[in-house]
């Protein structure tokens, strides 16, 4: 036959935007163990006749892998359902949505990245704005800070009305500001209100995106997308066939830098306004 | 809402019900699409032809203001296997110089087959230059327009019943495209089998009309497309196209052209040239004085980074098209298409881009009597273009 109609194996479709190298041999991906590469040029996927094409694939698909923070919106914005895990890109989801279809995911950094930040600026205490559904890297996040003799502050919001009491209460008793993700607290007027906090208050906002250092954060964790794309690669392996990670957020394990607003860092250190 | 526009969208409405109820469960419709809205803020062309071309309109000139539909189209796909997907576009659109209407512009099955091959089965878009496949939709391309005698002549797109193998293999850094097809082909014009165009019939100048349904004659047309490329910075192909035309299968019609595209950084360079070969076409006697006649041209298109407005990235773009046609052997009168274009394209997120154009058309072809068609002139027109 010149095809086969009815799906053959179960098969895990592993999501990752396209750039020089990428290919299935350097992935570590063979035939036989069921993950199957899309990889896709970002500017592509404005093209209605391109995401649909791959939105029917992914909607069909026995599950999906997607890294990245494109490659994140996209399938939040284009997948209704179906099983799907983020390989660094779910700090662009709402906790609400992840946790409405069941979806799971991984920062894109691990909690020590900013802990360490911390310790060497010398914040004994971290206070830690969560979007209602990143409850499940709480427990993580308490232990990485005990480790290293940290104190964290936790508050959870549901919807925007709630951010400016939370933030206040945290700025009055800590010395840096760490937002995990969801777009209530990474978009629009969330982030604009905890910018202009950080900066009216010298309060160092911990931000999960390298593009809002630009926006005002004192730092972010840049992801290095090559151990990104490898990590999704092997947990592709181990998913296909098995059973999937729980709902929720967790921390991640991909290398990469802490990229630091170094304009600010001279200014709140020279004691500039 | 014109009736027209709203009858239109239903149907496209029940399609995409029929098309999801047909599918079976375990596969997944996906159902994406457009809107092309123009607003033609002036319009001024001068028309002069023979009462006969023009069908009662008066000639000299015309001024013109107001709103248009360019198109609205829905597209949906579905996997029908392991590498094989069923793809589909309903639109609401003229082709070329046609009154817009409802129509497939594409139905058809892509399959990946052993040996590296992929086929495309059904009402597919043929691999004749560039802009045919990649650049037809407004959303795929900065400018506003499509080049006049593409879209106004040759028809855009060109798509036809029949089936494309492609292959693609890599050459080092480089990657070679090779397509061939067999479809039913052009046909006559619809109003006369002994003419392919006809410059004395309203109409029967543009070439669009000429796809039809069915197969005109036993004839089954074949063509092809070669091409080399890098990545997305550039390529460089070459196309062709051969058909019997006429019901005995005895005329032939050809297309050969080429097509560089270039795009260093955020320029992008597209140009296109085209020779077309008709035989024995008695509609265009009285024009060129030959039944047997040719057309080369091509036109350059380039665009580029012009600034941002409130943060959005602003584009800039130029085109000019020259396309000469006449008898085959040198003789008789021409057929001259020219145009100049120059706008701006404001990409305000992924799915909204606003467009502004100045285009400038000069055309003429010797009519009936000796007497000649000439319409020349500029529109200025904005361009709303939605994705969904």
């Amino acid at each position: 036959m010149l095809w086969t109609p009815a799906w053959t194996a179960a098969e895990v479709d592993l999501l990752v935007e396209a750039r020089p190298g990428l290919s299935t041999a350097g992935l570590g991906l063979g035939g036989a163990d069921g993950v199957r590469l899309r990889a896709f040029d970002a500017g592509e996927l404005s093209d209605p006749i391109v995401s649909g094409r791959l939105s029917a694939r992914l909607q069909a698909s026995d599950g999906v892998v997607a890294v990245g923070y494109e490659t994140a919106s996209w399938v939040a914005r284009e997948l209704e359902g179906g099983r799907v895990h983020f390989v660094g890109g779910v700090s662009r989801l709402s906790g609400a949505a992840l946790k409405a279809r069941g979806w799971s995911g991984e920062l894109s950094f691990p909690a020590g990245a900013f802990l360490d930040l911390a310790r060497r600026e010398g914040w004994r205490r971290v206070g830690v704005l969560l979007a209602a559904g990143y409850e499940g890297a709480e427990a993580a996040l308490r232990a990485a800070a005990a480790a290293r003799g940290l104190s964290v502050e936790v508050r959870t919001v549901s919807s925007r009305r709630d951010i400016p009491k939370a933030a206040q209460d945290l700025a009055g008793r800590c010395s840096a500001l760490w937002v995990l993700g969801d777009p209530l607290l990474t978009r629009g007027a969330g982030f604009d209100y905890l910018v202009e906090l950080s900066l009216s208050r010298r309060l160092p906002l911990l931000a999960p995106e390298p593009g809002m250092v630009d926006g005002g954060a004192f730092a972010a964790w840049e992801p290095d997308q090559e151990e990104a794309a490898a990590r999704g690669a092997a947990l592709s392996k181990g998913l296909s066939g098995e059973g999937w990670p729980a709902s929720g957020v967790r921390f991640g394990s991909v290398a990469g830098r802490l990229r630091v607003n170094e304009v600010l860092r001279r200014r709140w250190a020279g004691g500039g306004g | 809402m014109s009736s027209s526009l709203e009858r239109a969208v239903g149907r496209l409405a029940l399609w995409a019900a029929l098309l999801a109820a047909a599918v079976p469960a375990a596969a997944k419709v996906s159902f994406t699409g457009y809107g092309s809205f123009n607003f033609t803020a002036d319009a001024n062309l001068r028309v002069f032809a023979p009462p006969a071309v023009l069908g009662g309109l008066p000639d000299g000139t015309h001024r013109a203001r107001g709103f248009s539909t360019e198109a609205v189209g829905l597209f949906a796909a579905t996997p029908v296997g392991e590498d094989a997907d069923f793809l589909m576009d309903v639109a609401y659109r003229g082709i070329g110089g046609t009154v817009r209407e409802l129509r497939i512009q594409y139905a058809y099955l892509d399959a990946a087959l052993p040996g590296g091959l992929r086929l495309q089965a059904g009402k597919v878009t043929l691999p004749l230059g560039y802009y045919n496949t990649r650049r037809f939709y407004p959303f795929r391309r900065v400018e506003l327009s499509a080049p006049l005698f593409h879209s106004a002549l040759l028809g855009l797109p060109i798509a036809d019943t029949g089936g494309v193998l492609s292959w693609r293999t890599g050459l080092g850094d480089l990657d070679f495209d090779a397509r061939l097809f067999g479809v039913n082909g052009y046909g006559s014009v619809p109003s006369s089998t002994a003419s392919f165009r006809s410059a004395a019939l309203p109409g029967g100048l543009a070439m669009s009309n000429n796809l039809g349904s069915s197969n005109s004659n036993r004839d089954v047309a074949v063509g092809g497309q070669a091409a080399l490329s890098r990545n997305t910075v550039w390529e460089y192909g070459v196309s062709f196209y051969r058909g019997a035309w006429d019901r005995s299968g005895e005329r032939l019609f050809q297309i050969l052209g080429s097509h560089l595209h270039w795009a260093p950084g955020r320029f992008d360079v597209l140009a296109e040239f085209l020779r077309l070969d008709v035989r024995g076409d008695q509609g265009m006697l009285s024009a060129f004085g030959r039944g047997d006649w040719r057309t080369h041209g091509g036109f350059l298109s380039v665009s580029g980074p012009a600034g941002s407005v409130t943060g959005r990235p602003l584009s800039a773009y130029a085109r000019g098209e020259l396309y000469d046609s006449g008898a085959a052997d040198g003789s008789g009168g021409h057929e001259l298409v020219r145009s100049a274009a120059a706008g701006l394209s404001l990409r305000v997120n992924d799915w909204i881009t606003w467009k502004g154009e100045y285009l400038w058309v000069d055309y003429r072809v010797p009519a009936v009597s000796a007497k000649t068609l000439q319409l020349m002139g500029y529109t200025l027109t904005t361009g709303l273009v939605v994705t969904f």
